[in-house]
């Protein structure tokens, strides 16, 4: 079992410096460090982390950084990696593929990829037989502007096979280092190794989570020497460019570990990024043989950095004409609420969101010139046409569930993907997110809720948080029957939380009203007959819908025995917690608070035969609780059910008993009413 | 002044002054419509068999948001299709130019399906992201082909609820050069004129009123007009061929394929070991489909003319991948080193697939497979599975027309279909009702055909992780648990599989003072119920075949009778046979399910019968026995 609590631990690697004498020195090849195979390989050790289910075993994954001096004057990292896994099943011929992206936007600046080697190794009748992969079958291909993907696929595997392969890259953005993921989601791993080696020109922070114990974990000093270019600069044409080479102490670190098992995911994980061993590198510092430069090392001076820089904070200051520009287009309202509710309707009804970045990829009159943009630049340009209404709007950073838990210790940028903004109205606080047309002012989409926040403001920064825990999806729904000459008839109506509200709202826009109506009289079929359907608040974004029509059941008129669900259209029906047994925390994305009201007058002529009985049972103490309470009372039959989660985070210890009360429930909701004729 | 002539016939359509107010627009135009195509031409010079121009032009006014995506200009491109010019504009709603695009503004991307390994297809896309509706864009381009292997089709009203204000596809061909045509669904015939040393084909579409597409109904491409276009002669990367008939297509393929089936010395040396000793040629072609499928697998890669040739057998032995042309190009090759004859067939896959247009010879393919004609039957092959069974074809390729393609040219073949009575699935429950109402059953199922593919990939593809999750989502049931699973897999052309599953359930049943309430239908119970007051224009079609067939027996705590039961349903006609019985005796529920369904098709006047024959279904399945206990 995983506790949530237990996923990050923040480390430094301390680093000091000296400038030492000159040095030849080349890019070097990797050396083969994970030695020669051998038919010896094919047979696995005896471990628990392999049985009858396991389709492949990594059985060595290797990953090695080093620097080497550039021509930009400066250090670029080399990444060797080197895996070696035996397939053991058809179910795990994917794993032959090999996806390597690359960053940077010209051929020149881009991540360079170079000794991809890579080969299947088959036992035929003890001999060890070598399929190689051609050079010419290794195949790039540009994603989009600034990625390209390498790919290759080992030639020659089949059953049994071990595939072998190790490519390098060298890169120039060694503002992160790739980072190394001990723990695979789908396949056990016998052995997973981590080398670095930084010349302590440049400090890094590191990240480490999970739960798996190191087999190493030692750290060292060494030398290194370093060949560094400098071009010369564009004032004096024709100068050479400048050579010169570096001395430095080198901080190295090796991690290793052993017989990890494959994470295997569940429902109601959010990401399995959040649990597995892994270990993220971030630049802190650089020293360039005169003076230390800190690079985000902490919050104040991220926010300090992002406030400036023209990817975020400087973008608004770049483009404050157009800001301008079209904040002067959008009215002012009679009140500053009004007016902000302007700007921010304004913003989600006229752009288009493409794609979760945090950063502005050119500018934001790009943005207000092909409405469009991405969630940080939407947001962004909120926050400037907030302000240039008067209003005290600030971007925050988050990161959404799926993207991962960030840390409120130190700015690990990787970790942040979206940006909503703070709003200051009086004494209240908003928090918008403008790049989901839906969402109503001071609302945020649930997968926002994932704990830390940052607020990066000139005047007070600061760490907000968003628990799920505090989301509440609260939905009272009403049943209100009688019988009638005509059959038992009645009115129902629900009022639904703001989330259910919201697919409701997105159905209606796509089909229409008719059609949401029509979809509930088929889904009744020959049972009811339902008519005078209405949706209340339908354009009022802040608030949820409520949904009403009225029925008429039909039932054999004048039967000596009427059975009915007294829950009607709004029961568990299933339980939601399918699988017997958990290996991780329960993350839902919201709380419940459902309360169902039913009343019937009962018929003329009939009596009640039997009723279910009343019950409540509290969840885990005060954590929830389902309650289901029905009276029999001159002549009218009252309950009233509510289930109620006050989390939405749940441990796997749990598990078993959130099964059991939702079990629970769906025995009471699915229980019938029993009438008798007289 | 012959060339200016030339210019001016051809003149870009984005020179002409047009106006794209929205109120221009018919109101018969608006009537059912999303949005509308204002303006779509399409003009396609054939310089040579080996080169064409296109000149192209799409206005599309968006009526609302449900038809942006009419708005999200996309281009195909790859190694013998380039785009020479592109740009694109937003009007407003009274046809005033707001902005423009050009091809610096639009993104270029891979159009990798994330199946291949490689693949030269991308795409430039350009999206205005107007929400001021309504809107109108205009996107133009021209394109230069190397070879001219396919033509569009002309298809002047393009999807459901979009209707058409003007349509237009032309070709220019050398005189004597032969375009080739086929109109479907009425669509008009070409107006034909000639140019000096060009013939010009047109096909003209004026105001079309938009259509709807009904939810199980037709196919688009079965409830309006099109043309289908095809090359006579082509040539592509120093092939050349001719399509006019099937037999000319076939053996173009042919020819691309010519020498590519010569295998490895150590390959024919395993093909020999294999199948020597065998005497019978169905058990030596399933060894062979054996050997392909424990040794090789599917990797895509395409690139010019590798749509269309397969990679070598020497490739596939060597490096044990390749796509589907490739594999089965390699399994015709391994049983002609068996002395068998194997036949390369390509056709059109996947479950929902368009049926071929036999009449009309022109690359209607996305897929290649192999076969093995013999005396009284021919064996299927599925060469890019590594698991399904030999002589198996399924929902993928099974039951359709294709293209086998032999030496001397095509041929028009057609691959097994599988009735209701192959689709089966057949199930047997014993279970057990405690006091509380928690339930303790062994269900033993057979699947066949059709039926079987979910369990054979439960078997076969998905890991053991994921097929216990499966199980345990799998049924209709209150909380549940799959404790004990267990499958036997019988390969062939009708390949069959056995489940047994032990299932406990909690709270099957509700036991209130004195009742009983229980679902004697535990696993197999149809939920579909259909909208009655819907107005169809089109058949309700149903492709689906299938045998259920459930016995169950149910053994209840002692000291009930029954109180209230569903009736027993007998229903035989057009929508199948239906058929319940129940009977209670000895402590023991006892239900028999059977549900046959043949693929059908039923016209409009017939749906309201269809929708009371779900409706009896739901309730024949939904209902609970009322067991009371004896006074």
């Amino acid at each position: 079992m995983i506790n949530r609590k237990s996923i990050a631990a923040l480390a430094v690697l301390c680093l000091c410096l000296s400038v030492l004498h000159p040095f030849a020195q080349g890019l070097g090849k990797a050396k083969h460090m994970l030695g020669k195979l051998t038919a010896a390989d094919f047979t696995l050790p005896a471990t628990t982390i392999v049985d009858s289910n396991t389709n492949a075993v990594t059985l060595a994954d290797l990953g090695d950084v080093h620097f080497i001096g550039d021509k930009r004057g400066w250090f670029s990292y080399v990444y060797v990696r080197q895996t070696r896994i035996k397939i053991l099943n058809k179910k795990a011929f994917d794993l032959a593929t090999v996806k390597v992206d690359l960053y940077g936007e010209s051929d020149e600046d881009r991540d360079k990829l170079s000794n991809v080697t890579a080969s299947a190794w088959n036992l035929e009748n003890g001999q060890l037989q070598e399929t190689k992969l051609e050079p010419k079958d290794v195949y790039t291909s540009k994603t989009n502007k600034r990625w390209t993907e390498a790919k290759f696929s080992v030639p020659g595997v089949k059953e049994g096979s071990i595939l072998e392969y190790t490519y390098t890259i060298v890169s120039q953005y060694n503002f992160d280092l790739p980072s190394w993921k001990f723990q695979s989601e789908r396949y056990p791993c016998l052995s997973s190794e981590y080398h670095v080696e930084i010349p302590t020109t440049l400090n890094y922070v590191l990240v480490r989570q999970g739960v798996h114990p190191y087999a190493v974990d030692k750290g060292s000093t060494g030398n290194g020497t370093y060949f560094v270019t400098e071009k010369a600069d564009g004032a004096s044409m024709g100068a050479p460019d400048h050579d010169y080479t570096v001395s430095a102490i080198t901080v190295k670190h090796d991690w290793v570990m052993k017989n990890i098992p494959a994470f295997g995911t569940e429902h109601y994980l959010t990401t399995p990024d959040n649990y597995i061993d892994e270990i993220s590198f971030q630049l802190s510092s650089t020293y360039n043989g005169v003076e230390s430069t800190a690079h985000m090392n902490t919050w104040a001076k991220a926010t300090e950095e992002l406030l400036t820089g023209s990817q975020f904070g400087g973008a608004l200051n770049d483009d404050d004409e157009a800001i301008t520009g079209l904040a002067d287009k959008i009215p002012e309202g009679s009140s500053s609420t009004a007016t902000a509710k302007a700007v921010y309707y304004y913003v989600s009804q006229h752009f288009t969101c493409i794609g979760h970045d945090k950063y502005v990829r050119t500018n934001l009159r790009d943005v207000i010139r092909n409405n469009s943009g991405t969630v940080g630049e939407i947001n962004l340009l909120l926050t400037g046409l907030l302000r240039k209404k008067g209003l005290a709007a600030d971007p925050v950073l988050l990161s959404t569930r799926e993207h991962g838990f960030n840390l409120a210790s130190y700015p690990m940028l990787e970790k942040l993907n979206y940006v909503i903004v703070r709003l200051h109205l009086g004494d209240k606080v908003y928090y918008l997110d403008a790049a989901r047309p839906d969402l109503g002012f001071g609302t945020l989409a649930p997968d926002c809720y994932n704990g830390h926040a940052r607020i990066i403001s000139k005047t007070d920064s600061g760490s907000v948080y968003f628990w799920a825990d505090s989301l509440k999806e609260r939905k009272v729904t009403m049943v209100l029957m009688s019988g009638t000459d005509k059959g038992l008839t009645g009115t129902w109506q629900s009022s639904p939380g703001m989330l259910e509200s919201y697919n409701v709202r997105r159905k209606i826009a796509e089909h229409g009203q008719d059609q949401f109506f029509k979809d509930i009289q088929t889904s009744w079929g020959d049972d009811a007959e339902i008519s005078d359907g209405g949706i209340d608040s339908v354009d009022r974004l802040e608030e949820p819908v409520k949904i009403h029509y009225d029925f008429l059941l039909k039932q054999q008129p004048g039967a000596p025995v009427l059975y009915f669900y007294p829950i009607m259209g709004d029961e568990w029906h299933t339980n939601p917690f399918m699988a017997a047994e958990r290996k991780y925390p329960v993350e839902m994305y919201y709380t419940i608070d459902q309360t169902y009201i039913f009343s019937l007058m009962i018929p003329d002529g009939y009596v009640v035969d039997e009723l279910p009985k009343s019950a409540k049972v509290a969840f885990n103490g005060d954590q929830g609780y389902f309650e289901y309470l029905i009276v029999n009372q001159g002549g009218q039959i009252q309950l009233r059910c509510r289930v109620r989660l006050n989390k939405a985070w749940f441990g796997a210890e749990d598990y078993s008993t959130l099964r059991d009360f939702f079990g629970f429930i769906v025995k009471k909701e699915n229980e019938q009413i029993v009438l008798k004729k007289q | 002044m012959r060339k200016v002539f030339y210019i001016l016939l051809l003149m870009p359509c984005g020179l002409r002054a047009q106006n794209y107010s929205t109120a221009l627009i018919p109101d018969s135009l608006k009537k059912d419509a999303r949005g509308v195509i204002r303006d779509q031409e399409m003009i396609m010079e054939i310089k040579s068999p080996g080169k064409a121009v296109w000149r192209e032009r799409h206005v599309y006014t968006v009526l609302n948001s449900n038809a942006d995506y009419l708005a999200n200009y996309r281009s195909h491109y790859d190694k013998l299709l380039s785009i020479s010019d592109i740009s694109g504009v937003l009007y407003d709603s009274l046809g005033k130019a707001v902005r423009k695009a050009k091809r610096k503004d639009m993104q270029d991307r891979t159009m990798d399906d994330g199946m291949s390994l490689a693949t030269d297809d991308r795409e430039l896309e350009h999206n205005f992201y107007c929400q001021l509706y309504p809107y109108t864009v205009d996107y133009q381009e021209n394109d230069e082909e190397d070879g001219i292997l396919g033509f569009h089709t002309w298809m002047p009203l393009v999807g459901s609820g979009i209707s058409t204000q003007h349509s237009k596809y032309v070709i220019i061909a050398p005189k004597d050069y032969l375009v080739r045509y086929l109109s479907v669904n009425g669509a008009p015939a070409p107006v034909i004129t000639e140019e000096k040393d060009k013939k010009i084909y047109t096909w003209e579409a004026w105001n079309m009123p938009a259509r709807k597409t009904e939810s199980h109904g037709p196919i688009w491409t079965e409830i309006v007009p099109y043309v289908m276009t095809a090359p006579s002669d082509f040539e592509q990367q120093g092939y050349k061929g001719n399509m006019s008939t099937w037999t000319d297509y076939g053996k173009f393929i042919q020819q691309l394929r010519t020498g590519r089936d010569l295998l490895p010395e150590n390959i024919k040396q395993q093909v020999h070991a294999l199948v020597d000793t065998i005497p019978d040629v169905h058990r030596k072609v399933y060894a062979l489909y054996r050997y392909l499928q424990q040794n090789t697998h599917y990797i895509s890669v395409q690139f010019g003319i590798g749509g269309w040739q397969p990679f070598p057998a020497d490739y596939v032995a060597n490096k044990r991948y390749g796509d589907c042309k490739a594999l089965s190009n390699y399994m015709v090759a391994l049983l002609k080193e068996a002395g068998i004859k194997g036949k390369y067939v390509e056709i059109m896959a996947e479950k929902d697939a368009p049926p071929m247009i036999d009449k009309f010879s022109c690359s209607q393919f996305n897929h290649a497979i192999s076969c093995v004609p013999l005396d009284k039957d021919t064996i299927w092959l599925e060469c890019t599975n590594q698991t399904v069974s030999p002589g198996y074809m399924g929902t993928f390729t099974g039951g359709r027309e294709a293209i086998l393609i032999d030496e001397d040219g095509g041929h028009l073949v057609r691959t097994p279909g599988y009735t209701a009575a192959d689709n089966i699935q057949c199930r047997v429950v014993q279970a057990q009702l405690a006091p509380d109402g928690d339930l303790d059953a062994a269900v033993r199922t057979r699947y066949g055909c059709i039926r079987q593919e979910l369990p054979h990939a439960m078997i076969d593809v998905w890991s053991a992780e994921d097929r216990k999750k499966y199980l345990n989502e799998l049924f209709d049931l209150p909380t549940y648990t799959v404790d004990k699973s267990h499958y036997d897999e019988y390969k062939g052309p009708h390949p069959v599989v056995d489940e047994d599953l032990h299932v406990t359930v909690s709270n099957y049943a509700s036991v209130s003072g004195k009742r009983l309430f229980i679902n004697p239908n535990v696993f197999d119970r149809n939920s579909l119920r259909l909208p009655a007051d819907s107005i169809r224009k089109y058949d309700y079609v149903d492709d689906n075949a299938f045998t259920n067939i459930d016995s169950v027996v149910i053994t209840v705590p002692s000291g009930y009778e029954v109180e209230a039961r569903p009736k027993d349903v007998a229903i035989q006609g057009d929508f199948g046979t239906f058929r319940t019985s129940l009977r209670f005796e000895n402590d023991k529920l006892i239900y028999y399910r059977f549900r046959q369904h043949s693929a059908g098709r039923y016209p409009p006047a017939e749906y309201a019968a269809l929708v009371k024959f779900y409706e009896q279904l739901y309730q024949s399945d939904n209902q609970r026995v009322v067991l009371v206990k004896k006074e």
